[in-house]
């Protein structure tokens, strides 16, 4: 699929402009501190429904000095996909601090419905805590990944946390000494959504580590074995539920199911949360995402969008090379680079170019004319 | 800031409590309503009054109903071998309007949910048993909502049930789940095959 227009207002530092985006490779150019990111958010919020670095809306609004006060931040998109557009609009009001989604008009119950419709697969330099930080990020990017992926893995997701609430409930009214007479009926409806997530993921794994195995080798100068080791919170949640409910009241919380658990990534043979360097996390999550990337679209439908923000600062010449190669193909890309010194010349005569300064965007006229 | 009159802000805070009416949709029908005839507000008034004076839940099925025992209860070509547990008396209105279902109700008045502090004591489960005792009733049909709070409470019946040794049946799932119909149909499909009978 291909963003072919963008329409931006109030969001970040970027300035109320329309865009319009063309097929293959769109290079986002300008210095530090610019807007190039904000430019991949604003796409990726209007294709997942949420920001890669902020969960507060209130911090997209563009904050400009007194004069004109922004009310809140719209975006408004056009994707084409192979077989017809869609119209994503997404508004954001300061003042009820209410977002309305809609996608060709009709507003979005939850925003996982988009998911079904458009896909995108993000890269930023923070990604390196995918590898580097918290399983919670881990666990994010597999149901983010998983969630574009597959229908019943999103209808499974939902029940699972609205499961897991409601246990979690009845688990805190029995550390208070109440009765949970409904417990029993309670595993059973969590077991069977923690059981279908658990093994989506493990199938799931098995796929991307091949994936990310291959682009690690592409992209890093060593090129050593990634692994990926998929730890459970719990391989058979049946058993543990009835043995371990006694813990699990005294805690008044679950302490068993895929909301704990753990994506292991492991760099030649070492655990690359504690042992990679902060390079090497930024390749392996760069890694990862292109593998998502392929995933997706092995699924036959359209091809994601893929934003790359600042991707070819890290790799060397042929390293970088490698990685333009692979974009070439693609129906649409966007990278970010401080420089279109960093793009051969092939590529640049090929590829849309934009100039941000200070969060106006501006269409670098084609050479050819 | 503009400073309504106390009664007109009594207005739209008891019309903002309503189910679906947010604040801008509160001022408009306040606005109605005062701009509209006397009579027209008296007339809505006296309206709700008598429903809330003249209908009361039915003593046997729990159906809302302004005699008791409800017409349905009380309806003598209704089949008393089949009895279908709803959670809502809208669900029962639903069901009526298809005018297929023959047999009587019960109304549970809502689904397990922990989380809003709704566990079983808090529905009509224990009223069912009453019900099942002189032997007349031969099937239990659990028409309860899809969704985890409705399969919870579905699991929930169907122990209790089994319990009292009468056959118990859940209607089928074949509608679209959610929205979005590319989703709808790929797990609608799924969960129609799992639950596929033989033939
Ligand atoms: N809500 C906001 N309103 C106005 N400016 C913002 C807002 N959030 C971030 N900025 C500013 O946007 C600028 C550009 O950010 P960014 O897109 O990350 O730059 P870069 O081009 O280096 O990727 C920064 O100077 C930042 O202070
Ligand atoms: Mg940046
Ligand atoms: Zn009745």
């Amino acid at each position: 699929m291909n963003l072919t227009r963008l329409t931006l207002y109030g969001f970040r530092n970027l300035a109320e402009q329309r865009l319009d985006f063309g097929d293959g490779l769109q290079v986002i150019c300008g210095g530090n501190a610019q807007g190039k990111t904000n430019l991949l958010e604003a796409i990726f919020c209007l294709t997942a429904g949420r920001s890669f670095r902020s969960a507060d809306d209130q911090i997209l609004v563009g904050q400009t000095d007194g004069a004109d006060e922004k009310v809140g931040y719209r975006l408004e998109g056009e994707i084409k996909r192979r077989d017809d557009a869609l119209h994503p609009l997404l508004i954001f009001d300061q003042e009820t601090k209410r977002r309305t989604f809609t996608l060709n008009g009709a507003p979005l119950r939850r925003v996982m419905e988009l998911w079904a419709e458009v896909k995108a697969v993000p890269f930023v330099p923070a990604d390196s805590l995918l590898v580097k930080g918290p399983p919670l990020l881990r666990r994010q990017f597999l149901n983010r990944f998983l969630g574009q992926k597959s229908a019943l893995y999103r209808y499974h997701l939902q029940r699972f946390s609205t499961a897991l609430r409601h246990r979690n409930a009845i688990l805190k009214e029995m550390q208070r000494g109440n009765r949970g007479e409904s417990l029993e009926t309670w595993n059973g409806v969590y077991q069977e959504a923690a059981q279908a997530l658990v093994d989506e993921r493990a199938a799931a794994i098995l796929q991307l580590a091949e994936a990310a195995q291959s682009f690690y080798r592409l992209l890093s100068r060593r090129g050593e074995a990634v692994r990926l080791a998929y730890q459970p919170a719990s391989w058979e949640i049946g058993k543990d539920l009835a043995g371990g409910a006694r813990r699990e009241i005294a805690a008044g919380t679950c302490l068993f199911g895929p909301h704990l658990d753990e994506l292991e990534i492991r760099l030649s043979g070492r655990a690359a949360r504690f042992y990679s360097s902060e390079g090497e996390g930024r390749c392996l999550a760069l890694a990862l995402r292109l593998a998502e990337y392929r995933i997706l679209c092995e699924d036959g439908g359209d091809a994601p969008l893929l934003l790359l923000d600042d991707a070819l600062s890290e790799l060397d010449g042929s390293r970088r090379e490698a990685l333009l190669d692979l974009l070439e193909p693609l129906p649409q890309s966007f990278l970010t680079t401080v420089t279109i010194d960093e793009l051969p010349r092939r590529q640049r005569e090929k590829a849309s170019i934009f100039d941000v300064q200070d969060g106006e965007i501006k269409k670098r006229p084609d050479p050819a004319g | 800031m503009p400073v309504f009159p106390p009664s007109f802000s009594r207005l739209l805070e008891a019309l903002h409590r309503l189910p679906g009416v947010g604040p801008k949709s509160a001022e408009r029908i306040a606005f109605f309503l005062l701009k509209s005839s006397p009579e027209e507000s008296e007339e809505l008034a006296e309206a709700i009054r008598l429903a809330r004076r003249s209908i009361r839940a039915c003593s046997q099925c729990f159906f809302l109903s302004e005699g008791d025992p409800c017409p349905i209860c009380r309806d003598s070509r209704r089949d008393p071998s089949f009895l279908a547990v709803v959670e809502d008396s809208r669900d029962v209105i639903a069901i009526e309007r298809g005018g297929f279902f023959r047999g009587r109700y019960h109304v549970l008045g809502g689904a397990l949910s922990p989380l809003d502090g709704i566990g079983p004591n808090d529905l009509r489960i224990a009223q069912l048993a009453p019900r099942l005792q002189d032997g007349q009733v031969k099937e239990v049909i659990l028409a309860i909502n899809p969704g985890v709070t409705g399969d919870a409470t579905a699991i929930f019946l169907a122990k209790f049930l089994r319990a009292l040794q009468v056959k118990v049946t859940r209607i089928a799932r074949g509608l679209p789940v959610g929205t979005d119909l590319e989703l709808a149909d790929e797990v609608t499909l799924r969960l129609a095959l799992d639950g596929r009978l033989e033939v």
